[in-house]
């Protein structure tokens, strides 16, 4: 006996042991991660420190158009300047995009793009950008997301105008655009003048301010001479705030440039200069610049560093003599080199901008300098027989008239190739900030100029600059006799002083336009900073943690007793049996553990946010001070749990344990059935919230009309005669059923989307109960998909993909249910740990109906979208890998169940092919997707994983994480589950012929799922080895519970959740809808509708008739042909595919409302884009109708021949 | 005999076994596809690019391939997986965790393929790159195709102006600063690293494919036993394949970073004008990751630096030419340029004729035809496959009243799509066949543009 007890105790003691040494392992490798996580995040604030975002008040009032609220308003003021401007610049904040016109030319601009594009996306001023990272994924076909815009206004862009005024009458003009109806701006500025005088700029009531140019618009409304006695004056309104954040350091903007041309002494034209000045600063600098004007390629140094700036332009002046490996790098490699329409003979010449592109604001010359007196040569060549008869010599072929003129080879002027134009001869005036450069004594500036050989004119430059201390005091910049030069050639050339020609700018004199190339970037400095504060918090750790450890152990072996004493709770009695070293280990641990989740998930939520406007928050540091003070609080709560809990106070213990149970049951509890009801809602009134207020998107219209047509006639036909919707059949007639009492309504149409939307929530619910057994997970994952803001947006829409994601999920809950081992009920808690039932089956419930009904429920994702049938290897896979077999008679009876779900897919497929696949007359430029093999493109392998905007990276994180511990579980369904979601992404970009998130949509829910449970699997595990449930319960529950807060919060704030309820109140699409309904309030007998492709659907539903669908470029997908004309499959439209079509169609003399879709044709402001096609098409409409009305990128136009205007284009055929 | 009844015994027992359950005959179904997938993969080709053959193409028959020297040590590995695959369960007649370990490497291997391709092939994959770009350069949505349609249908094309070229041959894009500064916003360089590109998918062959599909269902087989599905095996793959791959992926991204910190040595000391030692940091970054040398700008940049250095290479000849292109001086520039298409290096001939098609593209949009002729052919001889370039020529028939011209480079487009995977060249074809369809009109021959038309319809 006895001996079997000191074996006993033995044993215990080897467990004890064992114990105590995985518990002093893990707080090692826990003082390491948590070292790592905390030096990371401390060099990270460190970092802000030197952000260059400083605040900036907007001291003008917000203005907006006079009448109505509108979504775009045109603002301008006229004005005379008595003299030469030596100065003029503009700070505006626009809610939430503008353009800035100064004498019809475009100077700055902040366009609107999706809010799922990066921050400043649209913003012209280059150097003003904060960060040039490309998106994680770029944009394919996006489906946009429940949000609001960024919050432009947040950033004041800088606009320089010297360039672009003139003495005398001058116009500024500015356009604003929101999505919401209320366009508002605020701006304030000046323009110098050589005499002194100064005129200040600044929103106010002396602006003239409409929403839209009415009436006739004989001359560009932008331009100085333009007739505006109607206008209205601008209404002063609340703006969004009245201060904001600046990027640059606004001397920069605000000040003239002072600059002196300075020239080496005795060097020749073509040899190589570097000029230099010390700089003596005697205080830390808060901000800085240089500005500089040269006539060669030059590199800048500022002691000794090279600036360089964060870029994506390809090598330039201030490149130097290197190309090769540096921003360059990011060009993309099939970027051609920009259209020019001087140089292709384009019919609008001078015409790439609605201002001359060509013209030269100095030499006030507006007119374009490649205008066909100046080079004949390429327009005379064009020969047409009809309006240049006699050009074709009868004796010549058709072939031989079009060759070679005889004309003499004038060699008109060539572009150069972009890769290696790298000019350097050109000059320019450039800017930088350089705060991150400087320090406290002398510093060195040197610009090194680069040798042109052959060149007959010396290099000069002139610098100016300044630096403003942290009491906003300036530091001024050396005079230009204080600069020396060598000639860098010479190894040890001696410096001279440099000769002073005089300043760079005097009355009379013109500068190019400044470039602010941005802040110069100093790499190093998280490099030195990470290191540094790794080895400060590990040093703080690595002597702390012994301490305290040695301190409880003394304590502990009574050696240092009357410390103990001091303790206020030293009387209570201690009810811990482990020794004193050892809990304080726990507790070390399990602070360091909070700290580091906290730290983590701030890490993960910082990448997440990076391409919005929430990175701001990140900059300048706010964000950071409050993780800090989360974590600490974090730890501290959990210090105290755990020693009170150690204590005993009296009923404390009692008391925390009843609320743990309570904790525990909760999931049992009526509270939990209210809670889950409530989360539904949540998702339904998310989904069903001013239903009706988004306009349609193009694809939600034509699934529209698909129902509207089967509502009418049993079928989804379309205008044009035997044309049918070709997909989806059990989606279109399935909303249709439920529309037909409602007579089309749109509620109707949109609600069964948000009721399918609901259903996944409560099915996801379902599987992580029984799935992934913890009813934690299922209402943590139910929660997620309600607030997602894609699967919001999803939800309403008219369309088949959250029909499809219901029944996928479905497929794969019918799947484990039928194939895979688990017996229903068996669930767990993530804060208990301990499965109700066994965690291993060893005897599993495949039971043979939910086979077959796997087989029909996806059957039906099939027919809800055919994409699905993707899925079907994935099935094949989970079938071999997890499920057992039932003997040949349950295995033909589904077999012989499969070969009807087959047949019903084949003749879904027959059907397409036969009634509904409409033949097209020619190959689409653009590829439409199907069910095909291919392989491209294999970044999007990863796309789910990272979402646009970098929605997806947070739960990713957890999904990764918690993959290898899934294996403690013994889940086969956790399993199946990672099968499904791995097999799915692969054979979805396989066998799906096009690149795009919205077509691995059906996985979300998947995704979401492990996501919820990785981040389980993760908290729990490290929560267990200090704390075993079984024996820390209360510690347990309560670390894991806030462990499991924070990243859950991390996960919902990397959601952007707080732009959700702004986007109810705005037009998240483009507004197709409205454009066309007030065009049918506008319409007259007679009149005609032309519109974008391929919204010729909404002209057709909303404004009863599309006559004419304009396919620039044209794609046959749209096409058909009926009766020997092409016209619109969806619209019925006769197709304008060409501008000659266009003024055919004009030429008929009715009235054409020209209905365009701006981002169609890539343009949103006065520039077109020339490199697409339809700006000619958009130039002709410009000149020719009457802007009438706008819409968030919607533009209508009016052509009435009555109107008596008309501007030919010079080589019309 | 006795050996004859064992065979049938044991024949008859795999088949019992084998019709035992719907798993076990999945099971055989994948492993005999698997076994016949590799097969496959050892006979087809894993990459290959059309290219003109040494002494010139005068027709689409004389369009060669080129492969990577590494397939066939891929071919061979794969080889002598499949076999060891088949002797590990041959034998204990069921698969091995020696059969899985195997299947995981063939896995590993097949995906290190694109690699080895990629980044260690320069020529080939600077080919592959180039022709992958002028596809894009074609098909995106500011290229020739799209910005064209509008004059699809007219005979003259008196308005079709081509598109230049894209602005640089680049197969990896360098890191900028440094393994700290790796963001998600590079995930795509990540994967380039790595050799995933589209230019690789593009000429990516049946053998790869083939070899992916084999290894991964011999994988699969290979993780059950008696059609139950074994779960610490497939930890066991999952666990090995992943650090396989991770392994890989470390080594292979350690490359460009590599080459990175040579290359931001390499400018530094050319801004200290130390021309020797930064060509030699140059050649060291191109000798760690050998496809930077097939960059336009490093063949730029080299050129610079050895004319600081005085010395009279390909590559200053060519930065002359470009110099003196860039200065207007077009005669002496395309004299100096098009003397390089013969040059014994091919990124210095590939950047020539670059250059010769660059001259060709401006003269076509200025009109001298018979020049852009003669220097498209120029470029047609040592490029035949180069899309941008055959669907020019079309161009330059119609404008020339070719018609011949016009369908012999549609026959030229077919020969070099052939050798493509992606499906978007239906679109260069339906185009190839309306630019015959207009050629066809030209010679008054009805049957010849219904039948363009058609085929235009359904390339």
């Amino acid at each position: 006996m006895n001996a079997l007890s000191s074996k006993h105790d033995s044993t215990d003691e080897i467990r004890q042991q064992k114990q105590h040494r995985r518990i002093l392992l893990s707080l090692l490798i826990m003082s390491f991660v948590f070292t790592v996580n905390a030096g990371y995040g401390v060099a990270r604030f460190l970092e802000t420190t030197q952000h260059p975002l400083r605040r900036t008040n907007y001291p003008n009032r917000w203005i907006r158009a006079a009448g109505v609220p509108s979504q775009a308003a045109y603002f301008r003021k006229t004005f005379d300047l008595p003299g030469p401007v030596r100065h003029a610049w503009i700070k505006i904040a626009a809610a939430e995009a503008f353009e800035v016109s100064v004498n019809t030319n475009p100077t700055g601009r902040q366009y609107l793009w999706r809010p799922a594009r990066p921050f400043q996306s649209g913003t012209s001023e280059k150097g003003q950008i904060l960060s040039w990272r490309e998106p994680a994924l770029a944009l394919n076909f996006p489906r946009d997301y429940q949000w609001d815009g960024h919050d432009n206004w947040r950033l004041a862009t800088f606009v320089e105008m010297t360039a672009s005024l003139r003495p005398g009458k001058n116009v500024i003009a500015i356009e604003a655009e929101s999505r919401t109806d209320s366009a508002r701006v605020t701006f304030e500025g000046e323009i110098q003048l050589w005499s002194g005088e100064i005129i200040p700029i600044q929103s106010d009531e002396t602006w003239y301010g409409e929403p839209a140019p009415l009436g006739p618009q004989l001359s560009d409304w932008t331009e100085v001479n333009y007739w505006g006695n109607e206008w209205r004056k601008a209404v002063a309104c609340e703006g969004p705030t009245s201060h904001g954040l600046r990027s640059v350091p606004d001397a920069v903007y605000r000040e003239s440039f002072q600059g002196e041309w300075i020239r080496h002494r005795s060097a020749s034209g073509g040899e190589a200069i570097v000029f230099s000045v010390d700089w003596e600063i005697d205080k830390p600098v808060d901000e800085a610049w240089l500005r500089l004007i040269g006539n060669r390629g030059y590199e800048l140094y500022v002691n000794d560093t090279r600036v360089r700036v964060s870029s994506v332009k390809p090598p330039d002046l201030d490149n130097g003599d290197w190309i090769f490996g540096r921003a360059a790098s990011f060009d993309p490699t099939t970027k051609p080199e920009l259209l020019d329409p001087d140089e292709i003979g384009s019919t609008f010449v001078g015409k790439q901008f609605e201002t001359p592109r060509k013209a030269d604001a100095q030499l006030e010359l507006f007119n374009a300098p490649f205008a066909p007196a100046n080079t004949p040569f390429r327009y005379k060549r064009v020969t047409h027989r009809v309006q240049e008869a006699g050009v074709i010599e009868p004796i010549q072929t058709l072939g031989e008239s079009r060759r070679t003129p005889a004309s003499p080879d004038l060699f008109p002027e060539r572009p150069q190739p972009n890769a290696l134009k790298h000019d350097l001869s050109s000059g320019g005036y450039l800017a930088y900030s350089i705060g991150k450069l400087l320090g406290v004594g002398m510093n060195r500036i040197e610009m090194r100029c680069l040798a042109k050989p052959g060149a007959n004119w010396p290099t000069q430059m002139a610098m100016d600059g300044g630096a403003l201390d942290s009491s906003g005091k300036k530091i001024e910049f050396p005079q230009a006799y204080s600069w020396m030069a060598r000639k860098s050639t010479e190894p040890e050339a001696e410096s001279l002083p440099v000769s002073v020609i005089g300043p760079a700018y005097s009355p009379g004199d013109r500068l190019p336009s400044m470039q602010y190339r941005g802040v110069a970037l100093n790499s190093s400095t998280f490099r030195t900073l990470f290191p540094w504060s790794l080895a400060m918090t590990g040093l703080i750790v690595g002597l702390s943690v012994p301490a305290i450890l040695a301190i409880a152990w003394l304590l502990s072996r009574q050696k240092i007793a009357w410390l103990w004493r001091l303790l206020p709770w030293h009387q209570t009695s201690h009810v811990d049996s482990l020794p004193l070293w050892l809990t304080v280990a726990q507790t070390i641990y399990a602070m360091m553990l909070t700290s580091s989740v906290t730290m983590c998930a701030a890490v993960l939520l910082e990448t997440s946010l990076v391409e919005r406007h929430e990175v701001l928050w990140w900059m300048d540091g706010t964000a950071w001070k409050i993780v800090f003070v989360i974590a600490a609080i974090a730890s501290a709560g959990i210090c105290l749990v755990d020693r009170f809990g150690r204590v005993a106070l009296p009923g404390l213990k009692e008391r925390t344990h009843g609320f743990t149970q309570k904790m525990l049951d909760l999931p049992h509890s009526v509270i939990w059935r209210h809670l889950l009801i409530w989360i539904l809602l949540l998702g339904g009134f998310l989904r069903a919230y001013k239903l009706d207020l988004q306009p349609l998107d193009d694809d939600e219209y034509a699934s529209t009309q698909a129902v509207l047509s089967i509502i009418d006639t049993g079928a989804p036909g379309f205008v044009a005669k035997d044309v049918y919707y070709t997909r989806s059949p059990m989606f279109h007639y399935l909303t249709a059923i439920i529309a037909f009492p409602f007579g089309g309504d749109l509620w109707s149409m949109r609600l069964q989307t948000a009721a399918f939307g609901v259903a996944t929530q409560w099915l996801a619910y379902i599987c992580g109960v029984q799935l992934l057994r913890s009813r934690w997970v299922g209402m943590v994952s139910m929660l997620l998909i309600g607030v997602h803001p894609l699967e919001i947006f999803t939800g309403h829409v008219i369309r088949f993909y959250q029909m499809q994601q219901f029944f996928a999920l479905l497929t794969v809950y019918c799947f484990c249910r039928g194939f895979i081992s688990l017996k229903p009920g068996g669930v767990s808690t993530p804060a208990s740990g301990q499965h109700h039932s066994s965690s291993v089956d060893d005897s599993p419930l495949q039971v043979q109906r939910w086979r077959i009904a796997t087989i029909f429920v996806f059957l039906s994702a099939v027919l809800s979208q055919e994409i699905s049938i993707a899925f079907a290897p994935c099935l094949i896979i989970g079938y071999m890998l997890f499920a057992k077999d039932l003997g040949w008679q349950k295995n033909i009876e589904l077999v012989v169940y499969s070969v009807v779900a087959v047949g019903i897919i084949g003749m879904d497929f027959i059907a397409f092919q036969t009634l509904c696949l409409t033949r097209t007359e020619g190959v689409s430029p653009s590829i439409e997707a199907a069910v095909k093999p291919h392989f491209w493109y294999p970044l999007n392998l990863l796309s789910i994983f990272i979402g646009y905007s970098r929605l997806h990276v947070v739960p990713s994180f957890f999904l990764f994480c918690g993959i290898p511990l899934l294996k403690r579980e013994h889940n086969r369904n956790a399993l199946a589950l990672v099968a499904f979601l791995m097999s799915g992404i692969i054979m979805t970009n396989l066998l799906v012929t096009s690149v795009s998130l919205r077509y691995l949509y059906w996985l979300f829910p998947i995704w979401i799922l492990l996501s919820v449970d990785g981040m389980r699997l993760i908290v729990t595990t490290l929560v267990e080895i200090v704390y075993p449930p079984h024996e820390n319960l209360n510690r347990y529950v309560v670390t894991s519970g806030l462990c499991c807060f924070v990243c859950l919060c991390s996960i919902l704030g990397s959601w952007s959740l707080w732009r959700i309820p702004g986007s109810y109140e705005l037009r998240i699409l483009g507004d197709s809808t409205t454009a066309v309904r007030w065009v049918r309030s506008q319409k007259r007998p007679g009149d005609k509708l032309a519109i974008t492709e391929p919204h010729t659907h909404c002209a057709f539903i909303e404004g009863d008739k599309c006559d004419y669908d304009i396919a620039i470029p044209l794609q046959y997908d749209f096409a058909v042909m009926r009766d020997g004309v092409l016209v619109d499959r969806n619209g019925g439209g006769e197709l304008i595919s060409s501008l000659d079509d266009l003024i055919a169609a004009f030429s008929k003399g009715d009235r054409v409302w020209v209905v365009i879709n701006r981002e169609k044709f890539r343009t949103r402001g006065k520039n077109l884009r020339w490199e697409y096609p339809g700006a000619r098409f958009e130039s002709f409409l410009r000149q020719n109708c009457e802007l009438k009305y706008r819409t968030y990128l919607w533009t209508v136009f009016l052509w009435d021949p009555a109107r008596g205007h008309y501007k030919p284009f010079q080589l019309q055929e | 005999m006795s050996i004859a009844r064992t065979l049938l015994a044991e024949i008859q027992r795999f088949v019992v076994s084998a019709f035992s359950s719907l798993n076990q005959l999945l099971f055989i179904g994948a492993a005999l596809a698997g076994t016949g997938a590799l097969t496959l993969s050892l006979k087809k080709s894993w990459f290959t690019v059309p290219v003109a053959p040494q002494w010139g193409a005068n027709s689409p028959a004389d369009i060669v391939g080129i492969k990577p020297g590494c397939m066939t040590v891929f071919q061979a590995v794969m080889a002598i997986g499949l076999m060891a695959m088949i002797l590990s369960w041959l034998w204990k007649r069921h698969w091995t965790i020696v059969s899985t370990l195997i299947a995981s490497i063939l896995c590993s291997v097949t995906l290190a393929f694109p690699y080895f391709v990629m980044l260690r092939s320069p020529v080939v994959s600077a080919e592959a790159s180039w022709l992958q770009s002028q596809h894009d350069n074609l098909l995106w949505l500011g290229g020739d195709i799209h910005n064209n349609a509008e004059f699809a249908h007219r005979g003259w094309k008196s308005k079709t102006y081509l598109i230049d070229l894209p602005q640089q041959l680049s197969v990896v894009r360098l890191p900028s600063w440094s393994p700290w500064e790796m963001g998600l916003d590079r995930c795509e360089d990540l994967l380039l690293w790595l050799g995933y590109s589209n230019a690789f998918c593009n000429f990516v062959g049946m053998g790869w494919v083939m070899a992916m599909i084999g290894s991964s269902l011999l994988l699969l087989c290979s993780l059950q036993r008696d059609g139950i599905f074994e779960f610490g095996r497939a930890g066991l793959a999952l666990s090995f394949f992943t650090a396989c791959v991770v392994l890989a992926a470390g080594v292979g991204w350690s490359l460009p970073f590599r080459a990175s910190q040579h290359i931001n040595r390499s400018a530094e000391l050319s801004s200290q004008r130390q021309f020797a030692e930064s060509l030699a940091q140059l050649q060291k970054a191109v000798s760690l990751l050998p496809v930077l040398a097939q960059d336009t700008y490093y063949i730029a940049q080299r050129g610079t630096l050895e004319k600081e250095l005085g010395q009279q290479t390909d590559y200053t000849r060519l930065r002359d030419g470009i110099k003196l292109e860039r200065d207007g001086r077009y005669d002496q520039a395309y004299s100096a340029i098009s003397s390089l298409v013969e040059s014994d290096n091919p990124a210095i001939r590939r950047e020539a004729l670059r250059g010769v098609m660059r001259f060709a593209i401006q003269d076509y949009n200025s009109a001298r035809f018979e020049l852009s002729h003669d220097r498209f052919w120029v470029v047609i001889r040592h490029q035949p496959c180069n899309m941008k370039l055959l669907y020019l020529m079309q161009l330059q028939g119609i404008r020339e009243g070719r018609p011949e011209l016009v369908n012999s480079m549609r026959d030229w487009i077919y020969e070099a799509t052939n050798r493509m995977a992606f499906g978007t060249k239906v679109i260069l074809r339906s185009a190839a066949n309306q630019h015959c369809a207009i050629a066809a009109g030209m010679e008054s021959n009805a049957q010849a543009i219904s039948d363009a038309q058609d085929k235009a319809k359904r390339p």
